[in-house]
């Protein structure tokens, strides 16, 4: 066997390229700076705080109106009557949590509770990296509660994924309870992961707030 | 898999059993349906599908410089990256990774390359125990059988049958599975033990990114990111053809394939898992694989079929395909089912009895009026019939087609439906030939429409299943 297809990559490759005689040798950089600048084509995503409700209602989130950040401890609480173990994200940590007992211990947290990354209104969704919140506290917990702040919403996913860290070793889109439709095509909530998830949304866009890291 | 050897005696059995008919029904309203309202919903679908469309081509023209990005930035990160020529190899790397990790127990979500390669059996031979934790994979691991549907593995089984699979292998007690909701989280309560003591996580991956390294998982459960994030290891099984060129191009995707596959805007997780746990991170495996299989892929790429690779694995061609509607997906005797399996998996596979699948249709066009990437499906059947032809077993060629028929026949709906098409096929297929050399067809037909009504086990049933013992014995030779 000669040397330059010594490895099944080489030879896959040399294959890959033979068919695709097309686009011989063209380096990275153009074939992503060859992408038409599509995204603009599609209807613009006018009013983005409208849009994030109205899809993440349907996508099963239930929504709540926070009104200011120290609330956040007190609308929980109401939202989630019989709560007493909360796992919660660090950065949200310094706000009054004397209700509930605190846990870093995740697999035996009833409820989550974490600072989104960012929001998408196209979906309804909420992004969060394994930078900021670990992906077993997404997943592993019955409830989840997440805080979207709308300063940080972003239109499309386009956007979206130019706004956060994707160097990340776990980026997830989360865009309602886990849910299953294997039996019978029925759908049903709460599959491996969360039954419920509830958003906490604050309107920080006049007022930013700052969170203790 | 054992039992019949022809498409045709598997969709007469397929015919016959009212539990797979019951099943069968529910998923065509419901896939459907939810389907048909997800894209009324959306204006701009016909956009975002030549918007896919576009990446899926681009990715295609420029694979070399997608896969050696690719391949770079896993190994930035720490991850590696392997290229296994056949299904045997996937095993081998995959084993051998496990192997090395000193693993006894291995998560598994859903991966239809995994399934290309049979990999559980392996696993299981080589003495590890492989658990599957999507909700349709396990229910059909318990089975014993394989995937009927690309998206619902276990779509053939009611809700009974699962029942009963779960009362087999858990220790249920006097505990009631009668609703949903109790199959459900039983599962789960199992399952949920196994994410967090395995060794080893296996995924599947809907696409690779290149520009950063990436395989994007889409799923509803959540039990992918359970698979992937817990164990010390990942490792990813899938083919090279996945590969886009950076997140925007990963968007396009997204965006019609959940709305195709089960009628969502987008599913509950999108996940995008780039290399192992970084220093600073929260956590995640300690070690990344991604395994890239080829299995006749390049042929493809080479070849008039490209097209083929565009296919996003949504499932909507068979969702909305009049033979599998009817027959189920074990018909095809392939993990790739319907429409897309039918050029799939004669040209991953080579078979000699696949060689039967292209005509396992009624061309009437559905597949290709949803394929969100616009795969010209019955050109590309029409496109392997001819070149089966060419290559020598015509004398096949209108008995199968006859064949195919003898299952739609049985429908008076789907019957009427095709009737037209079917003419104009058989008319073609005379031309070509001289001779129509299809009299058994002729008097099939005629008796059919003397019919008043099809009722229970009709001639064609009977006809299709003798065709099929022959059929069957030169396979068998
Ligand atoms: S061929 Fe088209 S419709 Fe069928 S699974 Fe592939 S992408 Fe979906």
């Amino acid at each position: 066997m000669p040397d330059n297809l010594s490895s099944t990559r080489d030879r896959i490759m040399a294959r890959i390229r033979a068919a695709t005689a097309e686009a011989p040798n063209r380096e990275f950089a153009a074939v992503l700076a060859s992408r038409p600048p599509a995204e603009n084509l599609l209807a613009p995503v006018d009013d983005p705080v409208n849009e994030f409700l109205k899809r993440a209602r349907s996508n099963g989130c239930e929504l709540i109106d926070l009104p200011d950040l120290p609330e956040l401890p007190v609308s929980v609480a109401s939202r989630l009557p019989g709560i007493e173990t909360l796992a919660a994200d660090e950065r949200l940590g310094y706000l009054d949590w004397s209700a509930f007992r605190l846990t870093d211990n995740t697999s035996e947290a009833a409820t989550g509770l974490v600072l989104a990354d960012a929001g998408i209104a196209e979906t309804g969704t909420l992004v969060f990296t394994n930078r900021t919140v670990a992906s077993s506290l997404l997943f592993l917990v019955d409830h989840l509660a997440v805080l979207l702040l709308l300063s940080r919403l972003q239109r499309r996913q386009e956007d979206t994924c130019r706004a956060i860290d994707r160097d990340a070793s776990a980026v997830h889109l989360v865009s309602g309870p886990s849910r299953t439709a294997d039996v019978e095509q029925t759908i049903q909530i709460g599959a491996h992961g969360p039954r419920r998830l509830l958003v906490f949304v604050l309107d920080d866009r006049a007022s930013p707030v700052s969170f203790v890291q | 898999m054992s039992g019949p050897q022809t498409f045709i005696a598997r969709a007469g059995a397929a015919l016959d059993d009212p539990q797979l008919q019951s099943a069968l029904a529910r998923a065509r309203s419901g896939f459907v349906d939810k389907r048909a309202s997800a894209i009324a919903a959306e204006p701009d679908f016909d956009l975002m599908r030549d918007q896919a469309r576009e990446v899926r081509q681009r990715s295609l023209s420029n694979l070399a410089a997608c896969l050696e990005e690719f391949e770079q930035q896993v190994t930035a990160a720490g991850g590696q990256v392997h290229w296994a020529e056949s299904t045997e190899d996937l095993r081998r790397i995959v084993i051998d990774i496990c192997l090395r990790a000193g693993a006894q127990t291995v998560t598994k979500g859903k991966s239809m390359v995994g399934e290309e390669a049979a990999l559980n059996q392996a696993l299981e031979q080589a003495g590890l125990t492989p658990w599957e934790t999507d909700l349709g994979e396990y229910i059909i691991q318990l089975a014993h059988e394989p995937p009927s549907h690309i998206v619902a593995p276990a779509l053939h089984k009611t809700r009974s049958q699962i029942a009963d699979l779960f009362r087999n292998a858990h220790a249920l007690g006097e505990r009631d599975l009668g609703e949903v909701s109790a199959l459900v989280d039983e599962a789960r309560a199992v399952i949920r033990e196994r994410f967090l003591s395995a060794d080893v996580g296996i995924t599947g991956a809907n696409l690779l990114i290149a520009e950063t390294g990436t395989a994007a998982l889409v799923t509803n459960e959540g039990n992918g990111d359970l698979t992937a994030r817990l164990p010390r290891t990942h490792i990813v099984t899938t083919s090279f053809d996945r590969v886009v060129p950076g997140w925007e191009d990963a968007s396009k995707i997204l965006r019609v394939l959940s709305r195709s596959a089960t009628g969502q805007p987008i599913t509950a997780y999108t996940s995008f898992f780039s290399g192992p746990r970084a220093q600073g991170e929260q956590d995640g495996p300690e070690n990344f694989h991604v395994v890239l299989l080829d299995n006749h892929r390049t042929d493809l790429l080479a070849s008039e079929f490209r097209e083929m690779l565009h296919c996003i694995r949504c499932g909507a061609c068979m969702n909305h395909c009049p033979v599998y509607q009817n027959v189920g997906g074990h018909a095809y005797d392939s993990v790739y089912p319907g429409p897309m399996g039918a050029v799939l998996s004669p040209l991953l596979r080579g078979y000699s009895q696949d060689d039967e699948l292209p005509n396992a249709s009624s061309f009437c066009g559905r597949c290709e009026e949803v394929c969100p990437v616009r795969i010209p499906l019955p050109g590309l059947m029409r496109k392997l019939r001819e070149r089966e032809t060419l290559e020598k077993k015509s004398s096949w060629l209108s008995r199968r087609l006859l064949a195919a028929f003898a299952v739609v026949a049985r429908k008076p709906v789907l019957y009427r439906h095709l009737t037209s098409a079917g003419t104009r096929l058989l008319g073609a297929v005379g031309r070509r030939r001289g001779v129509l050399r299809t009299v058994p067809l002729a008097s099939g037909w005629t008796r059919y429409r003397d019919l008043p009504a099809p009722q229970g086990a009709s001639f064609q049933q009977r006809w299709a299943r003798e065709e099929g013992t022959k059929a069957g014995d030169k396979h068998n030779a």
